[in-house]
Parts: C-alpha cells; sequence; structure tokens
C-alpha cells in the first residue's frame, strides 16, 4: 500500500514546483538579480545574522565565543552609563540634525526654486560643495581650535570677551552643540539636491488645474499638491538623514577625539568603535550593533507611516 | 563769572589727575620691558653681520700652510704614523678634544680654513667649533663642518622584471679635502675669518665625528678662471679639433642616476614615471631613474660621474633634464670637468622652469665647447649660488632689521596687543617706526631687482609687494600698529620663509651626454599618443601589480618564507618599508638564508588577520599598548622563554620592557622611544639672562616664569598624561597597586600631584592647547616640556633657529633626602612574533637581527639619508642610539633623561587609566573645578574596568 502523502507535504512541494517553475519563467530576470543578490548576501545580510548570533556570546576575537545567552543585553541596559549617554546623544544628534535637516532642507529649495536659474544654481552649488568635499568638516576644527590663536578663540579674545582661551571641542558645554551645527552643515546639501531636483520635475499642469478647482493660496498649493507629488523624494530624503543621524560618529571622533572629554559627544557607533577596536569585546560591539540595527528599523518604518499621512 | 572759572579749574585739575594716574603705569611697564632688555641685545653676532663689518678688509693673496704636528697645545689628540699613505704623521682628534695652532699672519684680510682629511667614523656630520685668540668670532663658528663625500656601496643594477634597489651610500675611503664652511645653517661653503697681521692662535675643537687630519691651511683668494671665449682660443691655438665622427650617432650618453660620488647621502636614484623617455623605464616595476630633484637644491650639493673620452677633442655637454619647480627662480649648476672649472661661464649653467623634461646643451643657444683628452674625466655638476643669491642676502638683512623691530614691539604691546588701547609707540619706540620705514624704501628696490632678473612677477615678489604695503601702512599710521601687528608678524614670518626657500635650486637629471658636432639630440619628450600608450598601459598594469608587498620574487624556493607586516601608520611607512627591504635583502636574507616578504598594512588590521589565518609572522612598530593586549589573547609569543633573550635583553634600558611585560612574560622587543625633554630657546634666554642649569626642578621653573611672562612670552608642558605621569613618578607615585590590580589614582600622592600640574594652567596660564613648534619658533615659547618627537619637527619646521635652541632634562622634584628626582615616563613602539607562525624559530632569528644595535644604527642612518634630517631615529636599542649622528653635549641628555626613565605598565582595562586622566585635565581646565576632586570622581570606573577585564582573562 502507497502510503499518501500529508495534505501538508504536498502543498510544500506544490510551492516549491511553483517556485521552480516561476524561476524557469523569468529565468532572465533572476539571472540579472543574481551578481548583486549574491553580494547583498554575503556582504549584508550574513554580516547581519552573524553579529546578532555573536550578540549573545563573549567573544575577544582570537578564541572561540562563548555562549552567554541575554548576559550583554543585560549590561547594556542595566549597567552601563556610557551606553546610556552614547544612545542620548545619539538620539538628541537624530532628533535635531535628522527632521530639522530634513525640514530645513525642503523649505530652502522650495524658497530657491522661486529664484532665476542662475542664482539657482549658485545656490545650489554653495550648499551642495559640504557634502561633496567628504573631510572638509576639518575647517571646523581649525576655526573652532582650542589655541588662543585659533580663529573664534582669537576673535572673542578681541572682542575682550575672554581671557583665556575655550577648548571648544573638548569643553562640554559647546561639544554638542558645535557637532550637530556641523552635522547638520554636511548633511544638508545631498537632501537638499534631491529636493530641487524633484521641484523640477513638478508638472505645472497640477497647479493650473488646481487653481481652477479653487487652490487659494501657496499653503494649500504646497501641502495638497506639491508634497504629495514630492512623495518618493520626501521617503529618500527621510530615509537618508535618519540613517545618516545615526550612523554619526566619525565626525565626532575628528573634531572631538576619541574619546570625547566625559562621553559627552560619544555616539552609538563611538561606543561600537570602543568595544570592537580598543576594549576587543566583539560580542558586547555585537550586541550594541543589533540594538542600532533595531532602533533604525523601526524609526525607518516609522517614516513610512507618516509619510502616508501627507496630502489627506 | 569767579564760580565758572573756579569749576573750570577743579574739572582740569581732575582731568591732569586721571591723566596721570594713567601715565605711571604706561611709563612702568615700559621702563620694566626696556630695562630687561639691554639695548645691544640684538646686536646679533650672527657671521652674516660678522662678514658685513668686515667685507671691506679684503682677501689676502698669501697661504699659510699650518702643519698639523705644530700645535702649541692639544687635548684628547693624538698623531698617528704611517696612516694609510700620509708620508707626515697625521692627527686625530676625540670627540670633545682640542688642538690649537699659533699662527703667524703677514698681511690682513679674510681667510678661508681648508682642510685635508681621512674620515674615521660613519654618519653625522662633522662638526667643528672654531675659536681665534679664546673668542668664537660668531656664533655659527659653535659647530662648522666639514664636507664629507658618498658614493654608492655597489653600482646601481637594474635587474629585468623587478624592482630596483637603491644602493646603501656610504663614505668614501680617500682622503678629501674641503673648507670649513657652515652649509648647514644655510650660508657660505666656506667661511671666511678675519685675521689681523700678527700672531693669532687658532684652536679647533671637535663637536662630532672623529677625522685623520692630514693638512691644514689659510687660504684666501680664488684663482681666477678664464672666460669662455680665451678657454675657447687656447685650445684652438693648442691644435684642439672639434670632435666628429668617433662616438655612435655622435653621441656618448650616461645615466645620472649611476653616480660616482657625491656631497649627500640623500643623493641616490630614485624613481621617476613622469616621462616614458625616462631611462630605464618599466610600466609595473620601479625603476630608479633619474637623480636629483627636490633633494638636490641647496647650494655646495655635488653628484659626479666618471666617464670615459674615447679621443682628445672638444665635445659638447648636454643633458635631460627638468626644472618644474619654481616659476621665477632658475635653478643654477656650475659644472666641473676632473674638479676644475674649466671657464667661468661654466659655473652659471641656467634651468628654466619647465613642466617638461628638456634635452639641452651647455650653453644654451650658443652651446659651449668643453675640451676632453682621451681616457677618464670626472665630471661634477654642482648647485650653485643662483643669480638671486646677492638679493637674497640683502632680503635677509631686511629680515633681520624687521624681526628685531618686531620684538621690540612685542616687549611692549605683548603678542596679542589690545586694538582699543594707545601704546603711544612714536613716543617710546619712535626709531622702530624709522626703521620700518627705511625697509619699505629697501623691500621695493629688492621686488623691482627680482622681476628685472627673472622677468616674472610670480609669487614670490608678490609676497615682498604684500609686506610693502603692509609696511606703509604702519609706518605712515602708527597708532594702527597694534590691530596690524598679528598680520605683520604672519607676513614677516612667511617672508623670511620665503627667502630661505629662494635659495634652494631643485633640478632632476636623467641623463648626461657628450655630443659631437652635428649630431641629432636625443628626443626629450614622447608624441601624445605614445604618452597616452604608456600612461593607459600603466593604468591596465596597476591592476595586476600589488604596490603593498615589496621584493615578493626575489626568493628561491627552498627558502623559508616569513611574512613581515610593517605599519603605514605614524611611525612607519613606504618609505621605511622599503629601507627596511634593502637592509634586509643585503644582510639578512643573504646570510641566513631565510626569506622575508615585507608587506605594508596598516596595524589595526593585525588582529582580524590573525583571526582569519592570514596573520603576519612578524609584526613590527606595534604601539606600546598593542604586545600586552594581544598577549592577553594569546596571539604573540612570550619572548622571555627563547633562546638568547637574555642577551637581546641587555641592548636595551630596562625600563622599556614594562610596557611589554605581562604575568611574568615578555611579548615584544623595543624598536623607538618616546619620553619628554625640555627644549629651550637659547638666544631667548640669555637675552632674559636665565641659565638653564639653573632650571632642576618644577620650583625652579615657578621662580623664572615672571621674567618669561612678563616679557610677553610663555613656557609650555605639553597638557596630557605623559606630563601627569612625570610629576607622578618624580613624586614616587605609581599608576596601579597591589600587583597591577587595582588603579593608584586614588591615593594622595597622585591626587596631590594631579592638582600640582593642573595649577601650571590654571594658576600660572600655561597654555593647553597650542601649536609648539610654531610658537617655539617665533619665541612666544621660550622653555616647552613635550615629547621628544618634537626634536625632529623642529628640524624640518624651523630650520632658521637651528643654532638658537637646545634640549635639557625635564625639571624635576625635589626629595625629602634632598635629591632631585627627574624621573619621566617612556612609551615604546616594539616588535612581536605572532603565535601563529609556523616559523617561530626563524622569526625570532630575525628580530635578534632586526632589534640588535649595527642594524638599528644602519637603519637609522638610512631613513635620515632617505628622508632628511627631520628623521631622526629614536632607536630603543642604546647602542644604536648612541651611534646615530648626534651632537655629543645632545647625545649626553637623551642617555641621561632615558637613564631616568620609568615605564607605563600595561595591565587589563589600563587603557582607561590614560583617557580618564586626559578627561581630568580638560574637565578641570574648562570647568575651573577642583583637580583632586575630579581626578577622584574617575577612578572608581577605572577599579570597575579593571575588575572586570581580570575577570574577563581569569586572573584572580
Amino acid at each position: 500500500m502507497i502510503k499518501q502523502a500529508s495534505p501538508l507535504r504536498r502543498k510544500l512541494s506544490q510551492d516549491i514546483r511553483l517556485f521552480c517553475h516561476q524561476v524557469k519563467k523569468h529565468r532572465t530576470h533572476y539571472l540579472f538579480m543574481f551578481p548583486y543578490a549574491l553580494f547583498f548576501l554575503t556582504f549584508t545580510i550574513l554580516p547581519v545574522i552573524m553579529s546578532i548570533v555573536l550578540s549573545f556570546t563573549s567573544f575577544n576575537m582570537l578564541e572561540a565565543p562563548k555562549l552567554i545567552w541575554f548576559d550583554n543585553y543585560y549590561r547594556l541596559f542595566l549597567n552601563d552609563d556610557i551606553f546610556i549617554t552614547s544612545l542620548k546623544n545619539t538620539i538628541v544628534f537624530a532628533v535635531i540634525t535628522g527632521p530639522v535637516g530634513f525640514l530645513m532642507s525642503f523649505f530652502l529649495a522650495w524658497l530657491i526654486n522661486e529664484l532665476t536659474h542662475m542664482v539657482r544654481v549658485a545656490f545650489t552649488v554653495i550648499i551642495y560643495a559640504p557634502s561633496i568635499s567628504g573631510g572638509m568638516f576639518i575647517m571646523w576644527a581649525y576655526l573652532f581650535s582650542g589655541d588662543l590663536k585659533g580663529y573664534v578663540n582669537s576673535v572673542l579674545f578681541r572682542l575682550g570677551l575672554i581671557t583665556e582661551p575655550i577648548l571648544f571641542f573638548q569643553d562640554a558645554r559647546f561639544m554638542v552643540l558645535l557637532v550637530i551645527i556641523v552635522v547638520l552643515w554636511m548633511s544638508f546639501g545631498t537632501s537638499f539636491l534631491v529636493f530641487i531636483a524633484g521641484f523640477q520635475g513638478l508638472d505645472r499642469q497640477y497647479y493650473e488645474a488646481a487653481a481652477i478647482d479653487g487652490i487659494r493660496n501657496r499653503w494649500q498649493e504646497l501641502w495638497y499638491i506639491t508634497l504629495p507629488l514630492l512623495r518618493p523624494q520626501l521617503l529618500l530624503n527621510a530615509v537618508l538623514s535618519i540613517v545618516n543621524a545615526f550612523t554619526i560618529g566619525d565626525v565626532v571622533t575628528a573634531l572631538c577625539g576619541f574619546p570625547s572629554t566625559n562621553y559627552m559627544a560619544h555616539t552609538i557607533i563611538n561606543h561600537l568603535q570602543d568595544y570592537g577596536t580598543v576594549r576587543y569585546e566583539m560580542g558586547y560591539a555585537s550586541a550594541i550593533a543589533t540594538l542600532l540595527f533595531v532602533i533604525m528599523l523601526s524609526c525607518n518604518l516609522l517614516i513610512r507611516k507618516l509619510l502616508k499621512g501627507i496630502g489627506t | 563769572m569767579k564760580k565758572v572759572s573756579i569749576r573750570r579749574l577743579l574739572a582740569l585739575i581732575a582731568c591732569v589727575v586721571v591723566c596721570l594716574a594713567m601715565f605711571p603705569v604706561i611709563s612702568v611697564a615700559a621702563e620694566t620691558s626696556s630695562s630687561n632688555m639691554p639695548t645691544d641685545a640684538f646686536a646679533d653676532n650672527s657671521y652674516q653681520s660678522y662678514l658685513d663689518q668686515r667685507i671691506s678688509v679684503g682677501f689676502s693673496q698669501c697661504v699659510v700652510d699650518i702643519p698639523v704636528a705644530s700645535y702649541v697645545q692639544a687635548k684628547g689628540s693624538e698623531l698617528i704614523e704611517d696612516f694609510k699613505d700620509a708620508e707626515e704623521p697625521v692627527l686625530v682628534t676625540e670627540q670633545d678634544g682640542s688642538v690649537c695652532y699659533e699662527v703667524i699672519i703677514e698681511q690682513e684680510g679674510l681667510y678661508a680654513i681648508l682642510a685635508q682629511y681621512f674620515l674615521l667614523e660613519s654618519g653625522g656630520k662633522i662638526q667643528r667649533k672654531i675659536t681665534i685668540d679664546g673668542q668664537l668670532p660668531f656664533k655659527e663658528a659653535e659647530s662648522t663642518q666639514l664636507p664629507r663625500v658618498y658614493r654608492d656601496e655597489e653600482p646601481l643594477e637594474h635587474p629585468e622584471g623587478k624592482n630596483d634597489m637603491v644602493p646603501a651610500q656610504v663614505e668614501v675611503e680617500r682622503w678629501v679635502t674641503g673648507y670649513i664652511n657652515d652649509t648647514e645653517s644655510g650660508n657660505a661653503k666656506k667661511l671666511l675669518f678675519h685675521l689681523t697681521a700678527g700672531t693669532h692662535h687658532i684652536e679647533i675643537t671637535t663637536v662630532n665625528q672623529k677625522i685623520a687630519l692630514r693638512s691644514l691651511s689659510l687660504e684666501s683668494l680664488e684663482e681666477a678662471v678664464p672666460d669662455y671665449q680665451s678657454f675657447l682660443e687656447k685650445h684652438e691655438s693648442e691644435g684642439a679639433q672639434k670632435v666628429t665622427g668617433v662616438l655612435e650617432n655622435g653621441l656618448l650618453i650616461w645615466q645620472a642616476e649611476e653616480t660616482y660620488e657625491k656631497s649627500d647621502s640623500s643623493l641616490y636614484a630614485i624613481n621617476d614615471n613622469s616621462s616614458p623617455y625616462n631611462q630605464p623605464y618599466d610600466l609595473s616595476k620601479q625603476k630608479l631613474n633619474v637623480i636629483g630633484k627636490e633633494k638636490w637644491q641647496d647650494p655646495g650639493q655635488w653628484i659626479s660621474w666618471q666617464i670615459t673620452v674615447p679621443q682628445s677633442g672638444l665635445y659638447r655637454i648636454g643633458y635631460r633634464a627638468k626644472q618644474s619647480y619654481s616659476r621665477d627662480i632658475d635653478s643654477v649648476r656650475a659644472l666641473y670637468v676632473d674638479g676644475e672649472l674649466p671657464f667661468r661661464e661654466a659655473g652659471e649653467l641656467t634651468f628654466r622652469y619647465s613642466n617638461q623634461w628638456q634635452v639641452l646643451l651647455a650653453g644654451g643657444e650658443t652651446p659651449y665647447w668643453f675640451y676632453l683628452t682621451e681616457g677618464q674625466h670626472t665630471i661634477t655638476m654642482e648647485v650653485a649660488d643662483g643669480s638671486l643669491s646677492a638679493l637674497l642676502r640683502r632680503a635677509e638683512n631686511s629680515v633681520r632689521q624687521l624681526n628685531q623691530a618686531n620684538w621690540s614691539l612685542l616687549t611692549l604691546m605683548g603678542s596679542e596687543p589690545d586694538p582699543y588701547r594707545d601704546y603711544d609707540i612714536m613716543k617710546y619706540m619712535p626709531e622702530v617706526v624709522d626703521s620700518l620705514a627705511e625697509q619699505v624704501t629697501v623691500l621695493q628696490e629688492i621686488a623691482d631687482e627680482w622681476m628685472q632678473l627673472t622677468g616674472e612677477r610670480g609669487s614670490n615678489v608678490v609676497q615682498i609687494d604684500v609686506l610693502v604695503y603692509q609696511l606703509q601702512e604702519m609706518v605712515e599710521e602708527p597708532e594702527q600698529i597694534p590691530s596690524l601687528f598679528a598680520v605683520f608678524r604672519d607676513n614677516l614670518s612667511n617672508f623670511a620663509n620665503m627667502i630661505m626657500n629662494a635659495y634652494r635650486q631643485p633640478l632632476g637629471l636623467d641623463y648626461l651626454f657628450l655630443c659631437e658636432e652635428g649630431a641629432v639630440l636625443p628626443q626629450a619628450n614622447p608624441s601624445f599618443f605614445l604618452s597616452l600608450y604608456y600612461a593607459f598601459a600603466r593604468f591596465l598594469n596597476s591592476f595586476v601589480s600589488d604596490y603593498n608587498v615589496l621584493s615578493d620574487d626575489t626568493f628561491s624556493e627552498e627558502q623559508t618564507q616569513i611574512r613581515l607586516w610593517i605599519g603605514n601608520g605614524l611611525t612607519g611607512g613606504r618609505d621605511q618599508a622599503i629601507t627596511l627591504n634593502n637592509l634586509i635583502l643585503r644582510q639578512f636574507t643573504a646570510k641566513e638564508n631565510i626569506g622575508v616578504r615585507v608587506e605594508i598594512v596598516p596595524p589595526s588590521t593585525i588582529l582580524t588577520a590573525t583571526v582569519a589565518g592570514e596573520g603576519p609572522d612578524v609584526a613590527l612598530q606595534l604601539n606600546s599598548g598593542d604586545p600586552v593586549n594581544y598577549a592577553m589573547r594569546h596571539a604573540v609569543v612570550d619572548l622571555s622563554t627563547l633562546d638568547g633573550f637574555e642577551e637581546m635583553r641587555t641592548q636595551f634600558p630596562e625600563s622599556t620592557f614594562t610596557g611589554f611585560s605581562y604575568l611574568g612574560g615578555i611579548y615584544a622587543l623595543p624598536e623607538t622611544l618616546s619620553f619628554p625633554l625640555m627644549f629651550y630657546r637659547k638666544d631667548v634666554l640669555q637675552r632674559l639672562g636665565i641659565d638653564i642649569n639653573d632650571i632642576q626642578t618644577w620650583d625652579d621653573l615657578l621662580e623664572l616664569l615672571p621674567i618669561i611672562q612678563g616679557e610677553n612670552m610663555n613656557v609650555s608642558i605639553a597638557s596630557n598624561f605623559t606630563s601627569y605621569v612625570s610629576f607622578l613618578y618624580q613624586a614616587g607615585g605609581q599608576l596601579y597597586r597591589n600587583g597591577d590590580t587595582e588603579s593608584d589614582l586614588d591615593s594622595a600622592v597622585s591626587l596631590d600631584t594631579f592638582s600640582r600640574m593642573m595649577e601650571f594652567y590654571t594658576h600660572y596660564g600655561l597654555p593647553v592647547s597650542y601649536s609648539f613648534a610654531q610658537r617655539f619658533r617665533t619665541g612666544e615659547i621660550v622653555i616647552g616640556i613635550e615629547d621628544c618627537t618634537q626634536y625632529n619637527m623642529l628640524q624640518i619646521s624651523a630650520p632658521e633657529i637651528r643654532s638658537d635652541w637646545g634640549i635639557a632634562m625635564i625639571p624635576g622634584t625635589r626629595q625629602e633626602n634632598g635629591e632631585i628626582s627627574r624621573m619621566a615616563p617612556v612609551s615604546v613602539t616594539g616588535c612581536s612574533i605572532m603565535s601563529s607562525s609556523e616559523h617561530v624559530e626563524e622569526a625570532w632569528k630575525f628580530l635578534q637581527w632586526y632589534a640588535g644595535a649595527e642594524t638599528q644604527y644602519q637603519y637609522g642612518r638610512e631613513l635620515e639619508s632617505v628622508m632628511g634630517v627631520g628623521a631622526r631615529y629614536f632607536a630603543a636599542n642604546s647602542e644604536a642610539l648612541s651611534r646615530l649622528p648626534w651632537r655629543s653635549d645632545e647625545l649626553n641628555i637623551l642617555v641621561q633623561q632615558i637613564g631616568k626613565t620609568a615605564g607605563i605598565p600595561e595591565v587589563p582595562g589600563g587603557y582607561l587609566t590614560a583617557r580618564n586622566v586626559g578627561f581630568a585635565i580638560t574637565t578641570v581646565y574648562s570647568e575651573n573645578a577642583d583637580a583632586r576632586r575630579t581626578l577622584l570622581s574617575y577612578v572608581d570606573s577605572i577599579h570597575a574596568e579593571i575588575a572586570l577585564k581580570r575577570d574577563e582573562f581569569s586572573l584572580d
């Protein structure tokens, strides 16, 4: 007697057959996708999974990892003040540079879009320049140098406002503010460019039609027409600025040193580097990375939700 | 009416009182500054002003021979009979020894000292101190030099399909004749001494390097050299013919990089890929195909070549050269045949700016004929005084005048003058404004002449114009000087730099040739399409060649190979790796039959690479904390268990091993040292009447601080962990207690010393953040307790004050028994063997060879010859360090300070110590917090981290 396959198994084998059939049918598509998929799998998906696995272990890079379950996470949340500081800093940076940078670049693009062609081009170049010139933020280190001969210190001293030079990038009172300014200055360009391009691509017909349909002022125009049409750009920029904001780290190191005084400008990325490259606690570093991954993922989802509401 | 006038009178009196009350303050301020500064403070005793004053004396016609054995007094000197081929006995003077001669001068005049000598030591500069009648004639006489002559140890080879190797540069073993000179501080190739008629005592003291002296003479005038016209007429009348049909294609080419002798060890063959017509040329391998460029730019530097001339007669001489360095400064070379200038014009061969290689004939449009007899000849090309040199000397004089004005203004106003205060310069220092006005005219003249000479208004001339414009402003409105002062000082230092750089005349040479009449000159550059082809081929080759692996193809199959990683960080780099690779191939592989594969890899990847099984056998230039960090994770080999370790250990100061020890094992051999030294400005301290030997303790320094700061100058102590540890060790404190299981920063002594150190910044106004080299150079900082690497920094960035600064041991702390402790921490880079290595035995052999005195010395010396004086190597190996070319007084200080160093122990979790002390320093400074309490607040986290790490490595 032939044993009947269970319905579930039959369903499964059916699915596989269907999948194989699909692949065969669209094999050119899959072929085109294959190289990228391979790289994405090995260099993005696999490391993420490995990092999640390692976050449950104690691993010093040279000896085999030891499984310690949730100890790393307990320590992270309950016993690591510096992590809490860095989480706070990262969120402060993210909230200010992300949405603020996003809104500022949008409104600036909106305003500049009204100007004549040549002026627009000039502004675009000025605003975009910081983003292409990668290491240029170092000029801020010179501007706000802790030396009495640094530009800002020198000016303040001549005006009689200070008698001793201020160590801007070591002094807790100035550090965070300055880093925020620098990050804003750097991140501005790309999103600005995307918005300008978006504005350029808008079809004038919509505005004419809307005027006939009874749009009364520019604000209504912005809310009901411009923004919905710009949704793809908005989404792109929002995601970019969140990612940017959460991965601030090198700028802090370059300006404030590693680590910054009293960890005042320490970000999650800095914390990750500290444990990964100085203390060689890879398990703990993986836990930090995993957490950062989760935070960024949820922010992403949240933004998608928010942007769906535009123009309604 | 009366009331009004009384009121007026009262107002007037009040005004006068107020004015008088202010006046004394200003006048006292002015007086104190002038009383501390004798009026002759700037009567500078430099060679230049010595010569300026005496140039009217003129040269004498006579030559005065001084037999070396005829000295009247000698110290640490001996006469040696039968030295080499010398008929007479020769004189050898030990370091710090001296000889004194009595000479009778018949005719007053300026004399140069010519010596013939044989080098007995290799390495550093031959420095001699010259006194005449017991006095230094000028300050440069403190360390004058004698020229050295170098050659390639082995002839340069161009093996097919391999990278070329730079031949070692060694001194020639022959008698050298040269003038006492001072090319080091940019002065003349021969120093002139003024001697009146009568008897004089000339004393020569050995500062550095032993030589065997064969003869000495005082000479004055150079022989007259004929001009080209009479030179040619003379030879043509003697029947010399223009040669034709003898040379192949009418040309006899020799490669410029294949030298015979040279004046500097840095004049070795270099690689240039800027043109595929450079000979030889390879698409992917490094061919050493040219010579010179920026390494051949200072007046007096020469290169010679030996050629064989097939037939006597008149030839033209040509070269393929490139001067792509300065638009408004021509490079000038003198060409000597067998050491003699054939005619005057051969001393002024000019190379104009061009961004392309050029094939030129000596003489340009109307090429010169040179007379060469059949047989071997030496052709020498020397950097001549450029066409601008007279002008530059005047400009230098101008710089000196302006510097004086700058100093006078500095003492009145300080380096950051208050723009709202009236300093009344016209009243207190009218002469300064006058001298500024004078310089305006002088500089304008210089700028005009410069433009006439070079026919271009380049960046250099513009710089003079800027300065002139600013000076005019200052002269016309002296009350504006305070607000213009900062910019003036910048402009002045730029101007001084520009003058120094304008003496430089770089030139690259590819090959030279003899040329017959009517011969077709070689093509200098390929056509556009050929260039394009070569560029593209090079680009394609860059995908297959691994430029980070040196010498991969030079080993045979049977050899054991070890992999060596050298970092590319601050201490390492491509130049270092190439130098080391050359040394290895020449001396290690050849002898031990062990291949070494040298790879340039960033040090941070070592651990990850080891995990992946791709790590090296040997890692060099590890930072001080790394070896122990790796040791905790069992990644490096305990060297103390290997044979011959104890013997190696004795070669290094004991303190260097502290940072490499962990649980009784030692995990690295030391390479380079870094420790604090006290740098001081000799000239300024002398002016202030301060003797550096008076500063024995920090308290001594504090006592002198008012004098220094009263002159608007300052002292600096690096505000870092190292300085704190110096204070701590001197007070008898320690960083860790209980067998390195706990931090000791919460002990009373640690807190006290921290508070004491911070007072320097919070109470005494020492700068926290500053550029040391820059401020030391301008004289704003006159004493600095800084890391020893600043020594190199100053060599490069402040060459104009080279003879004006010195080093000393750092200030100490007086102990209860009255002794002074001058302890300082030392941090060390090291080299380790990775435990994953399968060739530990060979790797250890390599380390023993590498860290040994001989190799470290040679490595240090070659680095310096490749990279210049700024690459002085602070070798951890005691013998190697002392053999490097230091001045004897400097070496003395170094040895003393190194003897007073203690290492910084590396404990698990110890990285928090340096980090938290750094935090504490900035917090105390920025927030004016209490030093003791601040430091204490950081100690808990250090305790916790150490405990955590000890737990991780199961140490308790």
